[in-house]
């Protein structure tokens, strides 16, 4: 049997569609490994997930971890403070990297006002931690397209150095069921409005430097119709996460990374 | 005539909704653009999952109007379709007559607020 090494670093869209999607205790889709079991059978997945909050605070290229962050012992779920700061990304090696604007899109960072490292958080921490964020800590805005590419690019180059893993890079479907805009006036910060922003940023990176595979969710979603695809502006029914690992399938194939 | 600002159907799975925020109150003019209020749609109740399916939406005015009466305060719970604030298109109409219709609306999915 051979193996594939995937490493998702991401939130959900890249854990649900190549690791797998479990709703109300159901595995719905078991990732990757179906289209693969199906078309390469020879071959098996072994995926790795890492949370991503933020490209900024991924962990790649690692950096130490703030003591004073350190000796919290904060619950911070799948962002943990191992992944903001020091990826597990180089512990082994990966043929395949994924990655998605998703945490730039939506996701701000705290900057310690003293010290002015950032990291995220999440509602898990204890009413003490939340004391403490308030007293020491203030929030950041929401990044740009542009600072968000400045961000991907430092993770790029650190990829590079080492690895030379396949980078694929999810954008995301604008599309959000329930929505209804024929005016901007007031929803200027609609979500679908910044999702389309990064979107564009991405292909425009991607025209200038050529180490990485956009996996265009936007189109799978397109193409398929996103009323029956999404239940809400980033999450999927298991046909939208099926379509979503099938493209990147066939990226995979069009790569030679089975031949 | 009386308009009701009615909580709009996101989707088949949401049946509630809770108000994030109020941007106006009694005797306020809107306009086309006006913010209204923010609601939130918490689907983990049908689709329960490690990254919880929660969106914020935004109600903003697509036609003109006074704001005559605010039923909702931050923190509420509302039913998709529950009327949760009352415009009418004269200042002073009286407010013991039924809602002609629907407040027209644009509806858009914002960033949560920090």
């Amino acid at each position: 049997m051979r193996r594939l090494n995937v490493f998702a670093k991401g939130n959900v869209d890249v854990h649900d569609s190549l690791v797998y999607s479990r709703v109300n205790d159901k595995i719905e889709w078991n990732g990757l490994n179906v289209p693969l079991a199906e078309r390469h059978p020879e071959w098996v997945v072994r995926a790795r997930h890492e949370g991503c909050h933020r490209w900024d605070r991924a962990g790649i290229p690692a950096v130490p971890i703030p003591p004073d962050l350190s000796a919290r012992k904060m619950n911070l779920g799948t962002m943990t403070l191992q992944s903001q700061f020091s990826s597990a990304f180089f512990a082994q090696p990966a043929d395949i990297v994924a990655l998605s604007i998703q945490g730039d899109v939506t996701n701000v960072l705290r900057r310690h006002r003293r010290d002015g490292y950032t990291f995220a958080d999440t509602g898990l921490v204890s009413a003490d931690d939340q004391r403490w964020f308030t007293e020491e800590c203030e929030y950041l805005p929401r990044c740009t397209p542009r600072e968000s590419m400045v961000s991907l690019v430092t993770i790029l180059d650190a990829i590079r150095a080492t690895s030379k893993a396949t980078v694929l890079v999810y954008n995301m479907s604008p599309f959000a069921p329930g929505e209804k805009i024929d005016s901007y006036r007031g929803l200027e910060d609609v979500l679908s409005l910044r999702i389309r922003a990064y979107n564009l940023a991405l292909f425009e990176l991607a025209n200038e430097r050529h180490d990485f595979t956009i996996v265009d969710v936007d189109q799978i979603v397109a193409r398929a119709g996103a009323d029956r695809l999404k239940l809400d502006f980033m999450h999927y029914h298991r046909e939208g996460y099926r379509l979503i690992a099938t493209e990147v399938m066939r990226i995979l194939e069009d790569r030679g990374q089975f031949d | 005539m009386l308009l009701e600002l009615q909580v709009p159907r996101m989707s088949d799975q949401v049946h509630d909704v809770s108000v994030e925020h109020v941007f106006v109150e009694a005797g306020a003019r809107v306009d086309r653009g006006t913010r209204l209020v923010e609601l939130r749609a918490d689907l983990g109740s049908v689709a329960a999952q490690n990254c919880s399916p929660v969106i914020d939406f935004r109600l903003v005015a697509n036609e003109a109007g006074w704001v005559r009466r605010v039923d909702v305060a931050r923190g509420d719970a509302a039913a998709v379709g529950a009327a949760i604030v009352i415009v009418s298109s004269a200042p002073d109409e009286p407010l013991d007559v039924p809602a002609t219709r629907a407040l027209r609306v644009n509806v858009g999915v914002v960033p949560f607020a920090v």
